[in-house]
């Protein structure tokens, strides 16, 4: 349960305070057991003061142009930092380790790229609003300078993405040898998750449960020119959309792109026989002409189960990671 | 008030980043050859053919193995490990360790090997299929895409040698898809050795490109005519049979094209 960066980001409020004209204080995020390493591009390294700005302007309604709403109004971290306040709202939880951000990927790149795009295109920051003492100190902590910048915002943004690391569910703990962490039923989906009956693995891959690639996975019949395809234009990528991550899955419903699943029963139903062909349907997709592998309704309980044990709650109750003012 | 203890610097991650692009600049240089007169390099070209023709990752048919399925491919990726040229006079270029090939991304089909040798006639390209049970262990490879080939735990561990996919015309009349996904299952390692005669082929000074080809239809015939309805839908990883088929069949997959300058 030793989480350190958790302690880290716990103490960033306190140490925000006490950075006074100093340079931005480095910051070593510490990353869960059997994760990948983080890349973090050179010129935005992660500093305390970086990631404190990062988070105020993730609250803060300021950030959009008629201060109207804040990117955390969609992204709850209760709900892993996605939410019902739109259609297919994505999770905010180890988008370090992502190339392409949206399910049809439009944006490619790295962290710092999809916070360009956030607050320039989607959010179209307007830098005036930023210009208020409180947060013209945050800048001047993290880049030395009390000019608000959407660039700078950006920066930031991204430094406060790589804190969001979600890597202690039950699941991890069993991984890391904690073998009554799990129920009988879990441990049977799991077995089922990364077995060929199941063929998940494949694509909820690595300690990430994403790939970070785009498959179609069956939804759909008719799908010539949707998801990754409006991007790529190759037909090979018809009904293709980013493989969600299944971190913290049984706080994220409804599923899909589109939501059109309210419960995690009925996704893993639609994976055992409600899936349907469709030419770029992807190869792992077994048996798509009779609806997908039937599993039993045993083992449909077992995956359900199982995808409960993904759940991190130290990280959906994280005060480091919730609202500043709340954590003060 | 501040602890040293949390103030580390992240220096790690950066240092590999530069590490990982000098090691690129060979592969992206542009054959200027630094080296002395008279000395060559080379780059493996990895070429994937069924029949002759380069494949197009597609959702059609055009192929028919030697079995008569139908089929076509979706994707294509692979571990080759430890491949080394060695030239008539003894002489060795080599690419040590396990390298990631991937149809779709053109960077992966150009394996630079380290080292310059006299120009001069080759005698052989080997390599090994997969990876060796001493690079094929789990965590080796943390980074995408690499990690991506991962093999359950609960298989064996360790990484897929190959993922070729795509779809085939079922005995039922509908398109269904196949999987050909090879690895070393339970600790029996299925990784193979291949040596390929270059006697035929001479090193020019400078920088020289040696086609490798992949013939995708040899994996499903010679000696065994694989019939995709066999084995699919379902899957092969679990199947102990199926993988020591392909890796019989896979040995004469491979052939070398010419070499040509960089
Ligand atoms: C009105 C609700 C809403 C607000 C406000 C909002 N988002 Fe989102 N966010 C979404 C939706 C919906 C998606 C998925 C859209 C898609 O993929 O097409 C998404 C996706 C993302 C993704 C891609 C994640 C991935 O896995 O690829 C990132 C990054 C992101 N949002 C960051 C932000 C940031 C930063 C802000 C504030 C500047 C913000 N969002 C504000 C609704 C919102
Ligand atoms: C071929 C790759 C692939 C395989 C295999 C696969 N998935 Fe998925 N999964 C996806 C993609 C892609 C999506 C998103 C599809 C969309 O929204 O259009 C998805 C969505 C989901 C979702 C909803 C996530 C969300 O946030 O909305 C869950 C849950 C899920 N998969 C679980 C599973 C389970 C359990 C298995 C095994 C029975 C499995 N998946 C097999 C690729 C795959
Ligand atoms: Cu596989």
């Amino acid at each position: 349960m030793r989480r350190h960066h958790r302690l880290i980001a716990l103490s960033l409020a306190a140490l925000a305070g006490a950075a006074c004209l100093g340079a931005p204080t480095p910051l070593e995020l510490e990353l869960p057991a059997q994760f990948p390493p983080m890349h973090v591009p050179e010129d935005n390294p992660t500093t305390v003061e970086g990631v404190a700005l990062g988070r105020q302007l993730y609250y803060d309604k300021r950030l959009s142009p008629d201060a109207s709403r804040a990117c955390a109004d969609c992204h709850l971290q209760a709900q892993s930092f996605s939410s019902t306040g739109g259609v297919g709202v994505l999770p905010h939880v180890n988008l370090a380790w992502s190339e392409s951000f949206l399910w049809n990927g439009a944006t490619e790149g790295t962290l710092e790229d999809a916070m360009h795009m956030e607050v320039n295109e989607f959010f179209g920051t307007d830098v005036a609003l930023l210009r208020e003492p409180d947060l013209e100190e945050l800048f001047r902590a993290a880049f030395g300078d009390p000019e608000p910048s959407t660039d700078r915002a950006a920066l930031a943004l991204a430094q406060w993405q790589r804190t969001l690391t979600s890597g202690n569910s039950r699941d991890d703990q069993y991984v890391n040898g904690d073998l009554s962490a799990l129920s009988e039923s879990e441990i049977r989906g799991r077995d089922l998750f990364y077995s060929e009956r199941g063929e998940c693995f494949h694509c909820h891959a690595t300690r990430l449960f994403t790939d970070n690639q785009f498959h179609n996975n069956g939804l759909d019949a008719e799908v010539a020119g949707t998801g990754r395809a409006a991007v790529s234009g190759r037909s090979l990528d018809d009904g293709s959309y980013k493989t969600p991550t299944l971190r913290n899955i049984a706080q994220t419903a409804p599923y899909m792109h589109d939501d059109r699943f309210s419960t995690l029963e009925e996704v893993i139903a639609f994976y055992s026989h409600g899936m349907v062909y469709s030419p770029s349907v992807d190869a792992l997709m077994q048996n798509v002409h009779e609806g997908g592998p039937h599993y039993s309704e045993q083992e449909q309980a077992d995956l359900v189960a199982y995808m409960g044990a993904l759940s991190d709650e130290e990280f959906l109750s994280a005060p480091a990671l919730a609202a500043p003012v709340a954590a003060e | 008030m501040r602890s040293p203890r949390l103030v580390r610097i992240v220096g790690v991650h950066t240092l590999s980043v530069v590490a990982l692009a000098a090691a690129c600049t060979p592969a992206e240089g542009e054959g200027e050859g630094e080296g002395e007169p008279g000395q060559a390099t080379l780059s493996v070209q990895l070429a994937h053919l069924v029949d002759g023709t380069a494949i197009e990752l597609d959702t059609a048919t055009p192929f028919t193995n030697a079995f008569g399925n139908q089929y076509g491919v979706t994707r294509l990726s692979y571990f080759l490990s430890n491949l080394t040229l060695t030239m008539a006079d003894g002489g060795t270029l080599s690419a040590a360790g396990g390298r990631y090939v991937h149809h779709d991304t053109p960077e992966t089909m150009t394996v630079p090997l380290d080292g310059e040798v006299p120009a001069g006639g080759v005698q052989s390209l080997s390599f090994v299929m997969g990876l060796p049970p001493y690079l094929n262990q789990s965590g080796a490879f943390p980074d995408a895409p690499e990690a991506l080939m991962e093999w359950p735990e609960m298989m064996g561990g360790g990484y897929h040698f190959m993922k070729l996919e795509g779809k085939f015309m079922a005995t039922s009349g509908d398109p269904e898809s196949y999987a050909t996904h090879s690895g070393g299952l339970d600790g029996v390692d299925y990784s193979f050795a291949v040596t390929l005669d270059g006697s035929a082929l001479t090193l020019a000074e400078g920088g020289n490109a040696l086609e490798l080809v992949m013939n995708i239809d040899e994996w499903y015939t010679n000696p065994t005519d694989w019939d995709f309805n066999d084995y699919f839908p379902g899957g092969i990883m679990h199947d102990a049979d199926a993988q020591a088929i392909l890796k019989a069949n896979g040995a004469d997959v491979f052939t070398l094209g010419a070499v040509s300058p960089l």
